[in-house]
């Protein structure tokens, strides 16, 4: 890459990094994958810079490389999830002791993958029904179907109230 | 939970994400510089590798006595010889496989452009490919999936070859039988502010559960529609995709012959047809004549025996006769019970699938057994075989 643009890809680097990494904080609910995951991600945007560069939306881009990038567990060096539709779901927790309730990373990380991409998405990213779809391939009527599932989900892993969920990441 | 809570949760969830890494630690100094350094490491090995592929290629054409032009992907190269015709096969296509089927099943006169695999599928052994299509009409982004969900399971619900209880507004989506014992789903988007839909879906369901499912849109590359239903429909049932077969493992024709056969001794069973699936008409008195599908496939996946989100009202989580979980379903159009269908995970990684279907012209309206009593056929040992 020639000085200037990979002057160039440093600079749009520097700028979304820290916004990549909250998302991907959210996707993988610890920081070291969630480093791991943004630096594979940023080494497909460096090897596709000399196109990406010139693209409508290359922010947009950027994190959808991160969300596709997510789903191709296999590619995270650290990564000791194992890509799973059913996981062992507690009871639901109820009650008010904040100290025995999940945080919300934690109860996205309960989720199964496919799940928590839809919800960083559709509530973190703000994206509409047709974009996340595009960025999973899937029809919007899935995407409805699997935000609202997902949302059950999370609703019975941390109760009615999502305040106070403590921090992580 | 009332809908007032449910509403104020999803109205929540994006305060309550940014509140999780409102306060997280902030990138490494050196994350970027990791990064580029891992691009540059990508960019090497692809090379290399993209330089072995072609070699090796080459001399397997030199030996073939072909002088197909290598086009970058390997699509071109196999698109001009064809897919060959043969025996119908238990293995789908994967990934870039399925690039010459589709080329093959498209419309004549239009093209594709970078058609890539999908990432993880959701169930192993599922096969989908996207990219963009142009045809006379214009372009489009187009996906095409071939999937072999056990019938009754999420995966078939789900996924587009049924049509949702709940779908939102602007949505249209029907499901029709086909005159070769399959059916057809066609679900549609609402109109987007070019006056052409936002996406349509078309799921040919074949009479042996293989599913095609072609998908267009949500972004119309131009005004014009490239790929209309009709072509949709024509891709979805295009006989190329009949090298692809069900898996379904033979089940035994003689499974309710015997003084200890786990139908109801008031149900009278007659000869079976098939191996696999099997079916067997049965009979019973003060219910419709009804013909009863028995399928049996290997599968490690235990999601399929999960039901979708409580409010499906035609869908609910059993057990067998022996205790082993499973998913019933039962179809009931115009106050008649069309049919009933029940999914057990056997031991051995066996998943049985049986369905009871009556006489749409039946006087009664209710097909021969109950739900109860596909538990109690399901829970009998003579699976496990």
């Amino acid at each position: 890459m020639t000085g200037d643009r990979g002057a160039d890809f440093e600079e749009f680097a520097q700028a979304r990094s820290g916004q990549l990494l909250r998302t991907a904080c959210l996707l993988t609910g610890d920081w070291h994958t969630a480093e791991d995951l943004v630096q594979e991600t940023l080494g497909k945007l460096f090897r596709g810079w000399r196109r990406i560069r010139h693209m409508e939306a290359p922010v947009a881009y950027a994190h959808t490389t991160l969300v596709r990038t997510f789903l191709s567990v296999r590619r995270l060096k650290r990564s000791s999830e194992r890509p799973s539709e059913v996981l062992p779901e507690p009871p639901p927790v109820v009650g008010a002791d904040i100290e025995l309730r999940l945080t919300l990373l934690q109860g996205l990380a309960r989720l199964s993958p496919a799940d928590r991409v839809v919800l960083v998405l559709r509530y973190w990213e703000d994206r509409s029904v047709e974009e996340t779809a595009e960025v999973l391939r899937i029809s919007p009527v899935a995407v409805r179907v699997r935000a609202k599932r997902a949302l059950d989900r999370l609703r019975a892993l941390l109760g009615a109230e999502l305040v106070d969920l403590g921090m992580a990441c | 939970m009332s809908v007032r809570a449910d509403e104020r949760f999803e109205r929540d969830l994006p305060d309550a994400m940014r509140s999780a890494v409102a306060e997280f630690r902030g990138p490494s100094p050196d994350l970027i510089e990791r990064g580029i350094r891992r691009g540059r490491q990508q960019r090497r090995t692809r090379m290399a590798v993209g330089a072995t592929v072609v070699a090796v290629l080459a001399v397997v054409l030199g030996q073939i006595g072909g002088s197909s032009v290598l086009d970058g992907a390997f699509g071109r190269s196999v698109d001009e010889q064809g897919p060959a015709a043969v025996a119908p096969t238990g293995r789908l296509p994967l990934g870039r496989e399925l690039i010459p089927y589709l080329r093959t099943a498209l419309p004549g006169g239009g093209r594709t452009d970078r058609f890539e695999p999908e990432g993880a599928a959701p169930v192993p052994g599922d096969s989908r490919i996207s990219g963009t299509y142009t045809g006379p009409g214009g372009s489009t982004s187009l996906a095409v999936e071939l999937t072999r969900p056990l019938p009754g399971s999420v995966e078939d619900l789900w996924w587009g070859a049924h049509c949702a209880p709940n779908a939102p507004p602007g949505y249209t989506c029907t499901r029709s039988p086909e005159p070769d014992g399959g059916t057809l789903t066609m679900s549609v988007g609402p109109v987007g502010t070019d006056g052409q839909r936002v996406s349509r879906q078309v799921v040919y369901t074949r009479a042996d559960a293989v599913q095609v499912h072609v998908y267009v849109g949500a972004k119309a590359l131009s005004a014009a529609v490239a790929l209309g239903t009709t072509e949709m429909i024509a891709i979805a049932r295009h006989p190329v995709w009949t090298r692809f077969g069900d898996d379904a493992l033979p089940v035994d024709r003689n499974v309710f012959v015997g003084s200890d056969s786990p139908l109801p001794r008031a149900v009278k069973v007659g000869p079976a047809s098939g191996t696999a699936p099997v079916t067997f008409p049965v009979t019973r008195v003060g219910r419709d004549d009804s013909v009863l599908t028995v399928r049996l496939r290997s599968t490690t996946s235990a999601v399929l025996t999960s039901c979708p989100p409580p409010d499906v009202d035609f869908c609910a989580n059993v057990k067998s006769a022996d205790g082993l979980p499973g998913v019933a379903h039962q179809a009931v159009v115009d106050g008649r019970v069309e049919s009933r269908s029940l999914l057990v995970l056997r031991p051995g990684g066996r998943a049985l699938y049986l369905e009871v279907r009556g006489d749409p012209t039946g006087a009664v309206g209710q097909p021969a057994l109950t739900l109860a009593e596909l538990a109690e056929v399901a829970g009998s040992p003579r699976w496990d075989g």
